[in-house]
């Protein structure tokens, strides 16, 4: 499979996505919330996807639903992405006892299991997407500042920094124009990666019954779907859109993703010359 | 050297000891910031009927004390099994955990070891045969697999094998006939098969991920060359020089799978019913049932701290460089 | 160089080139060579020089898509073209290389004893109890002290100095008639490093050697030959003494000028990239003499008295 192509075609998936959560309103045959048709409709030519237990388009439901999966995605990509720059920055860049304490405090929390405590306070606080967003936001940031730190500390190291200072520049600037371009490489990879479990994560949320009622959410399709005991009657056109969607652009990111990071961080050396000694 | 290596244990049973105390904290604060009488949002309906349980609970949580007072009665009630009650059950917290916990060790330790073993196989296979066609169809495929989420597989699973193909029952641990004829094992493996599966593919593609770039690392190790300038034989190089030592990491690695597998036995438990921690997550979140939903994340923590708790044992043993400090 | 040797290691026309992306790196350009059985030939050069990439040229330890061209001949067996297999058998066996950097070319999780016991059982159909004593004999051999009780330990227990003693213990753990020694003495201490160096001597007395090495003295010490290698190119070759007190090649000279006793004047400029080679000589950028015919022509090695050879039009 060639890279180049992979790659390309998870970024048109993505635009699609994109496309669909844009117009829904123009490309969507019903709204969403109509009793369009009868309940448990098979698929037909008058409702691509059938209908719902209340009679509702599942197609137009589902184009709909692509706004709340990225938007929780993408706004959790941002934050993680933020909050992990800047922790890392700081850490990597400051060292000693600022590094040690960052540290300390991020290994304690990377052992806690996230996910069951995303649930806890999903329960105390009813979130809806955007605030969905922002929790995950700041857990991927605090596991995503840990390998930045890592990558900073190498950057720290390196004479090109240290001359920087010798210069007498100030540490934000430093930390700003000649630190932060250099890691941008990472970054943008995590960025991708993030919105890729974010977007998994939202649904599977949505799953369980975790976020705005009101918004249209594929998670809370199936959610709906399990609930009116879909799985055990086989309904397999309610059950299966949401999934099969978010699994395909999970898939459409993973590739932009992995072609992402093959561009940027060139891992491949020649061994050879590496004993040329 | 028996001294410093019980030294060493003692720190990490330590450092157990402080993240199951930071999660405790979390839970306490979590509790506070429930609006509403303490009480009287905790157990309605045990407040209602039965309020002689209300007064006993006031008193062994101290909630007519100072904040600090609680907070140390808290962790006291909870390192005493004293966890709470549950909205929806009404009854102990702890009671109704210890109940289910074994039913998702039950899938969860078989789909461990089972993704830790083909993880590790197919991982260290494509490391070693790094570049050729193998291993560029196995990266492929993982990273397809990796991308798809446990609630797909699971959903898949259970329409295409057990609705369309009627090879596996429906979900729940044992068919209708247990009422009659009592509970059969190998009934309960016929139901529990599907789900250990899923568990197990949705975490093989990440251990393969890791296996294969220790492999890589380990191959371009001065070592390997050693080895090679002595006249060993390839399949010899592979198992007594790059296997032994591209493994040792996998033990940190497995052991986070565990910890992320917690996470996929929610969702998969809750689409084949099957009557474990993670059912019982998903039935709470439905009732928004606090208590119960922080003695869930509890004891999530506490295998988690298990697990890399094994880890770092297994570590000491396995690599004779784990010393005194180091991290392993 | 003439001279065919039926007997001992005889290097022909080598050609080492990697590619790398779109480019070709000749690494070792035309290469002749000879070490007679007994003899210690050292090989000098800096860093980058293609030394080590000839040690491991003659061991076949290159990767599979390197490109190889040329003939390397030991006690008649021609190197390059027998089979993977057998290449196998003789490596650790009759040619035995000590890899650079002890530290690192030992296995973490393996006994030390383990390791020695390892290339015993292979190349002298000893095992277990058998195998385990011979390992014990030779990290004796090496100057390990208590070397039964050091059988057990692993290689992060031991000092710099003891692994590359473990180093040598595994190398003539296939009684080798032929060495390699790449960089021993690089990165330890002067006391430690004599002791290496009289180690050296003493094993190689009835073996041929190859010492590859950027430390002067210690190639003064225990070869019987030098050669000094350039930019993928052998620019010199004599005797020791030859080589050391009376050096023909520009390099050569700017080498020995280089060192603390000498006053420590180093090589002006750079050596050239190996991936674009000016024509002419490699040499002369960094030449204090030179003309026009040096930056156009390319000198062949010549031998200007017998067993003395250099690659310069100013030869004398």
């Amino acid at each position: 499979m060639d890279r180049a192509i992979v790659f390309r075609a998870g970024l048109a998936i993505l635009m699609l996505a994109f496309l669909a959560a844009l117009f829904a309103p123009f490309i969507t045959p019903y709204a969403p919330d109509e009793f369009s048709g009868p309940p448990l409709a098979r698929p037909s030519a008058d409702h691509l996807l059938g209908t719902n237990d209340l009679g509702q388009d599942i197609f137009s439901r589902l184009i709909y639903g692509t706004q709340a999966t990225l938007i929780i995605g993408f706004l959790g990509a941002f934050i993680g992405v933020g909050i992990g720059t800047a922790v890392g920055i700081v850490a990597g860049y400051y060292g000693g006892r600022t590094d040690e304490v960052i540290s300390r405090f991020i290994d304690v929390l990377m052992t806690i299991p996230t996910f069951p405590l995303l649930l806890v306070f999903s329960a105390l606080l009813s979130p809806g997407i955007y605030v969905i967003g922002l929790m995950m936001g700041v857990i991927g940031g605090i596991h995503s500042g840990r390998v930045i730190r890592s990558q900073v500390l190498s950057l720290a190291e390196t004479n090109y920094i240290l001359g920087c200072r010798a210069l007498g520049l100030s540490d934000l600037s430093i930390m700003l124009r000649h630190i932060l371009p250099n890691a941008l490489p990472l970054i943008i990879v995590k960025f991708v990666f993030f919105a890729q479990s974010f977007m998994l994560m939202g649904v599977g949320l949505g799953f369980l019954g975790i976020g705005d009622a009101t918004v249209i959410d594929w998670g809370q399709m199936i959610n709906r779907a399990y609930s009116s005991g879909a799985f055990a009657l086989g309904l397999w056109w309610w059950i299966g859109p949401p999934g099969l969607a978010v699994t395909v652009l999970s898939i459409a990111l993973a590739m932009i993703g992995f072609g992402l990071e093959e561009q940027l961080n060139p891992r491949i050396r020649h061994r050879n010359l590496e004993v040329a000694v | 050297m028996k001294t410093i290596k019980n030294f060493y244990f003692f720190k990490r049973i330590v450092y157990c000891a402080f993240v199951f105390l930071v999660s405790m904290s979390i839970t306490f604060v979590v509790l506070h910031l429930m609006p509403g009488d303490f009480i009287e949002s905790m157990m309605p309906y045990l407040a209602a009927v039965h309020p002689e349980f209300s007064e006993t609970f006031r008193e062994s949580f101290g909630l007519n004390r100072p904040i600090t007072e609680q907070y140390v009665l808290y962790v006291v009630n909870i390192l005493q099994g004293n966890w709470g009650y549950s909205f929806q059950y009404a009854a102990p917290v702890f009671d109704i955990i210890a109940e289910k916990v074994v039913w998702t060790l039950i899938i969860l330790l078989p789909a461990t070891v089972f993704s830790a073993l083909a993880g590790v196989a197919t991982g260290a296979y494509s490391g070693w045969k790094d570049g050729s066609k193998i291993d560029i169809s196995l990266l492929n495929l993982m990273v397809f697999v990796g991308a798809v989420p446990s609630y797909w597989w699971a959903i898949m699973a259970i329409l295409i094998f057990s609705y369309s193909l009627g090879l596996f029952p429906l979900g729940g641990i044992v068919g209708l006939d247990a009422l009659t004829t009592g509970i059969d094992p190998l009934d309960v493996l016929h139901h529990a098969l599907l789900p250990i599966i899923v568990l197990t593919l949705s975490s093989i593609p990440g251990t393969y991920y890791f296996m294969r770039n220790s492999m890589l690392m380990t191959l371009g190790e001065g070592y390997i060359l050693t080895a090679r300038a002595k006249g060993v034989r390839e399949r010899d190089i592979l198992r007594h020089h790059a296997l032994k030592n591209a493994m040792l990491p996998m033990i940190t690695i497995v052991s986070l799978q565990c910890a992320s597998m917690i996470t996929g036995s929610i969702f998969i438990e809750t689409i084949f019913s099957w009557p474990g921690l993670g059912l019982l997550t998903f039935d709470a979140l439905s009732a928004r049932d606090l208590p119960l939903l922080e003695g869930i994340f509890l004891i999530d923590t506490l295998i988690v701290i298990i697990a890399n708790f094994t880890a770092d044992l297994l570590y000491s043993v396995a690599d004779p460089r784990v010393q005194v400090g180091s991290h392993g | 160089m003439n001279t065919t040797c039926p007997e001992g290691l005889t290097v022909r026309h080598l050609q080492v080139s990697f590619r790398s992306g779109e480019e070709t790196v000749r690494a070792v350009n035309s290469v002749d060579l000879w070490v007679k059985p007994g003899e210690k030939m050292g090989l000098i050069g800096e860093t980058g020089c293609g030394k080590t990439v000839l040690g491991m040229a003659i061991m076949r330890l290159l990767q599979p898509d390197t490109l190889i061209d040329g003939e390397i001949i030991h006690n008649g067996v021609p190197l390059l073209e027998i089979s993977d297999e057998k290449m196998r058998r003789m490596r650790g066996g009759k040619i035995a290389m000590i890899l650079q950097n002890s530290v690192t070319s030992l296995n973490p999780v393996v006994t030390v004893g383990r390791q020695i016991a390892e290339a015993i059982e292979l190349h002298r159909s000893l095992t277990g109890r058998a195998a385990r004593d011979e390992a014990i004999r030779l990290l004796g051999e090496v100057g390990i002290p208590d070397p039964e009780k050091r059988f057990e330990c692993y290689p992060h227990e031991f000092s710099g100095g003891m692994n590359e003693r473990v180093m040598i213990a595994m190398a003539l753990a296939g009684d080798p008639s032929f060495l390699i020694a790449d960089e021993p003495t690089t990165g330890l201490d002067t006391a430690v490093k004599n002791r290496i160096i009289a180690l050296l001597q003493d094993i190689s007395r009835e073996r041929s050697m190859l010492f590859i090495t950027h430390d002067l003295a210690a190639a003064a010490q225990v070869c019987d030959r030098i050669a000094v290698m350039y930019c993928g190119e052998i620019v010199e070759c004599g005797t020791a003494s030859e080589v050391l007190s009376a050096p023909l090649h520009p390099y050569t000279r700017g080498l020995l000028g280089s060192l603390p006793q000498n006053g420590l004047h180093p090589i002006p400029g750079m050596s050239p990239s190996l991936i674009s080679v000016p024509p002419g000589c490699r040499f002369c950028d960094r030449c204090e003499r030179r003309d026009e015919r040096c930056t156009r022509e390319h000198p062949k090695l010549t031998e200007v008295h017998t067993g003395q050879y250099v690659r310069c039009f100013f030869h004398d």
